[in-house]
């Protein structure tokens, strides 16, 4: 009687995941079904390898990927860069009283980032115009479309290290230096360690976007560089070849595998620190 | 630095420290003088917020004096940060590093740690410079060097074999014995210890305290253990010092903390005590719970006659009598058994007495009670009124403590009268400017009187303090801009309670700053 009971309220419980349900069904299986569906077929619905020969045949398709890895692991470095000593400081009470300040990092993220990144354009272009008479997303297109994926993405980096330096347990740092670390040194052995969960997941919210966004790839170098997300959507929504929608599916395919593996390697990583792993957003 | 031996018997030396935290308007320490010897273990004990950690963490360099120095073999070293300091604190929560294991975190301070020698040539002399002197240089330690002293380090607090072990994997007691490997294998020249075991159960806690000890005796060095536990002081220490309000009350063994309290205060916190204000009455005897005491003969001469003392009477202290043999005579109000002992609250006309007796005696009956001379300790009372600072308003009213008061103020000018037009003129007639002109304000205990309806007056306060003095309490009122007003009352209060201050205008007495009565 009683076990019946408690059946009766889990599948209440239970029932409440059902919009969840339908809505992971429809929106993120159905489509992985069909763009699964569409890069093993040709265009008549036949089972095909043949979209994967095009797209791993062609030499520009390779450069396309490594231009894409080489922006988004600059991107991500960068990133890190400059977010780790801003997360650090804001996260200061010193310097921080009531953690406005995190706002005004943030503040940018709620214009829409066409128009910013439009602005960051025309700013870059108007200051190395005036200093060295060019146009910088035309004359260096990578230079450009890091720039913008930095200024675009360094929220993403700032926040994960915030939080995880709010949590830093101040007694370790106090520790370290009474055991005869100087500044430097306490950095080294006790604030980088206790805040590589953080490093670990910023890695990940710059990494991952900026694998596959292309909106700021094509802005910041004038359609000049393709990046992985300007290839699949040449090939979905510009092409007229008949097996271009099947090549863009493996194509997209690949970047979710490169996705899927990246976040492999953060699990690995934080795994290790599974103590420490709460926080990880 | 090494050849500025300095030959003082003392290890630190703190001299008029204080420290005054930038958000804050008071002092966390206050003038601060303390010499400790070398291998002393001293604590410092004090309620929470006394400015023990504060002062601890000053020592070890984390907080820097704002005034006053620090001494270290003579040196002065109050500006110095922590890791130049040959100093090792344990942490409260003990800080461990996560992310390391055991081994790496007693090996942390080692492979950090460089060490001066003298390089040799082939021969086995000591190389030269060219004026001729010795060479000096620094290397780390070697990793057999290190292994070693964290075999040795680990084994002195009992956690042999754990070396690979994760920080996560060990209960609290044994996460702060390696806190204390982590800090003595360095060979500190004082360890400073932050309430270790604050976070232990009893039964840890006690066995930390005795091995703590033992640890003390077979190292040798300093220590210095803050606590609030005076329990934990006595046990422990070689040498007790009582803080309260950033400033030290007693320093002393703990025998004579415990037995010679230097005031209300220490007596109160430390141990149970029976505590009246008393008067000096004559020939040596001082007159408390309405009877006449002989007073300890240590303290012949030392007070006025009719002079208000504080007085304090260990409940073991009293001796049971029949009622016709005791100095004062009572009822047993209530008895409880405490293992050890019997402990008895005594009606004594209106005021109690706690009595520790190993004697079993009925509840409601009669007794006589009397005391040894000697454990009668008679305590100056550290004052009977309050002083403020105030001035006077356009209106000839006194403002102090962001209140107005109606006082007679023609009492700080001689011969000085209100005239018919209510303005202060001296005998000649002429107008005496008073506005703004700042006075000291005293204000006696017993013109203070609390109440907890709010509309009784415009002064409201939090109840800080309650002491008990045996027939009443001392109560200090701490309004929201940090005014305290003292006051003495028979009812029992609760700490934290929100009060209306009532202030009987008529006892305020003023006077003219920098003029002597």
């Amino acid at each position: 009687m009683e076990a019946a009971l408690k059946r009766k309220r889990f599948n209440f419980r239970g029932s409440l995941c059902m919009p969840y349900g339908v809505f992971m069904a429809l929106f993120v299986v159905l489509p992985l079904v069909l763009i699964i569906y569409y890069a093993f077929t040709d265009a008549n619905g036949h089972f095909d390898l043949n979209n994967w020969k095009v797209v791993f045949q062609s030499v520009e398709n390779w450069k396309v990927i490594g231009t894409t890895f080489l922006i988004a692991f600059s991107t991500t470095i960068i990133c890190i860069l400059i977010a780790y000593p801003i997360a650090y400081i804001l996260s200061n009470k010193k310097f921080n009283k009531n953690a406005v300040l995190v706002y005004i990092f943030l503040l940018p993220m709620w214009i829409n980032f066409v128009i910013r990144t439009n602005a960051l354009k025309d700013l870059l272009n108007g200051i190395t115009d005036l200093l060295f008479n060019v146009k910088l997303t035309s004359t260096h297109p990578y230079i450009s479309i890091v720039i913008g994926m930095v200024y675009d993405y360094l929220p993403f980096a700032i926040l994960p290290l915030y939080n995880q330096m709010l949590k830093m347990d101040k007694n370790q740092i106090e520790a370290a230096s009474d055991l005869g670390a100087n500044p430097f040194q306490v950095f080294i052995k006790t604030i980088i360690p206790m805040t590589i969960p953080g490093i670990i997941s910023a890695c990940m919210m710059t990494f991952m976007p900026t694998m596959s966004s292309y909106v700021i790839a094509d802005k910041m170098s004038e359609n000049s560089k393709m990046i992985i997300g300007t290839l699949i959507q040449n090939y979905f929504l510009k092409s007229t070849d008949k097996i271009a929608m099947h090549v863009g599916a493996v194509l997209s395919l690949v970047m979710l595998t490169i996705v899927g593996v990246t976040l492999l390697i953060e699990k690995l990583l934080t795994g290790k620190n599974a103590s420490r792993k709460e926080g990880v957003w | 630095m090494a050849n500025d031996k300095h030959d003082s018997p003392y290890i630190i030396e703190l001299c008029d420290v204080s420290k005054k935290f930038i958000d804050s308007d008071t002092y966390a320490v206050e003038h601060f003088n303390l010499k400790i010897k070398k291998g002393e273990f001293v604590t410092f004990l004090g309620p929470s917020g006394c400015g023990k950690t504060t002062t601890l963490r000053m020592i070890a360099g984390f907080e820097l004096p704002t005034e006053g120095t620090i001494l270290l073999n003579g040196q002065d070293i109050s500006l110095l940060p922590p890791y130049k300091r040959p100093i090792n604190t344990v942490f409260q929560r003990y800080a461990l590093f996560a992310h390391l294991n055991i081994y790496n975190n007693v090996a942390f301070g080692l492979k950090l740690k460089k060490i001066p020698y003298n390089p040799v040539d082939k021969n086995g002399n000591q190389l030269l410079d060219k004026q001729g002197n010795v060479i000096t240089k620094y290397r780390h330690y070697t990793k057999q060097e290190i292994d070693e002293k964290v075999k040795r380090a680990l084994k002195i607090v009992d956690l042999e074999g754990f070396e690979k072990r994760d920080i996560s994997t060990l209960s609290g007691g044994q996460q702060q014995r390696i806190a204390i490997a982590r800090a003595i294998v360095n060979e500190p020249e004082i360890l400073l210890l932050d309430e270790p075991l604050g976070a232990l159960d009893l039964k840890m806690r006690k066995e930390m305290q005795l091995e703590l000890k033992a640890m003390h005796k077979k190292i040798g060095i300093t220590f210095i253990y803050v606590t609030h536990d005076q329990e934990e002081a006595l046990t422990m220490s070689d040498t007790i010092v009582v803080m309260n309000d950033g400033e030290i009350q007693q320093v002393g063994k703990p025998k004579e903390i415990y037995d010679e309290p230097s005031n209300a205060f220490v007596a109160d916190f430390i141990g149970e005590s029976n505590i009246y204000t008393g008067t000096m009455w004559m020939d040596n005897k001082v007159r408390f719970l309405n009877k006449s005491w002989d007073a300890d003969p240590v303290d012949f001469g030392k007070f006025q006659i009719n002079e208000k003392v504080d007085v304090v009477i260990r409940p073991e202290d009293f001796i049971i009598t029949s009622p016709k043999e005791g100095t004062v005579c009572g009822t047993i109000a209530s008895k409880i058994f405490k293992g050890m002992h019997y402990e008895y609250i005594i009606n004594v006309g209106k005021s109690e007495v706690i009595i520790q007796s190993t004697n079993d005696f009925e509840e409601g009956i009669s007794i006589g009670l009397k005391v040894d001379p000697v454990n009668i300790q008679i305590m100056k009372k550290p004052y009977t009124s309050n002083f403020y600072d105030g001035y006077i308003t356009k209106n000839y009213e006194i403002e102090f403590a962001n209140n107005t008061f109606n006082v007679d103020i023609t009492s700080l000018f001689p011969k000085s009268r209100i005239n018919e037009d209510g303005i202060l003129v001296d005998e000649k007639n002429n107008e005496i400017e008073v506005e703004d002109l700042e006075i000291n304000v005293e204000v006696p205990f017993e013109a203070v009187t609390i109440s907890d309806d709010s509309e009784a007056s415009d002064i409201h306060g939090n109840i800080i303090s309650m002491i008990y003095l045996g027939d009443r309490y001392q109560i200090i009122v701490r309004t929201e801009d940090e005014q305290d007003f003292i006051l003495e009352t028979p009812d029992l209060w609760n700490e934290n309670d929100i009060v209306s201050v009532i202030i009987d205008q008529s006892m305020i007495r003023i006077s003219r700053k920098g003029v002597k009565k």
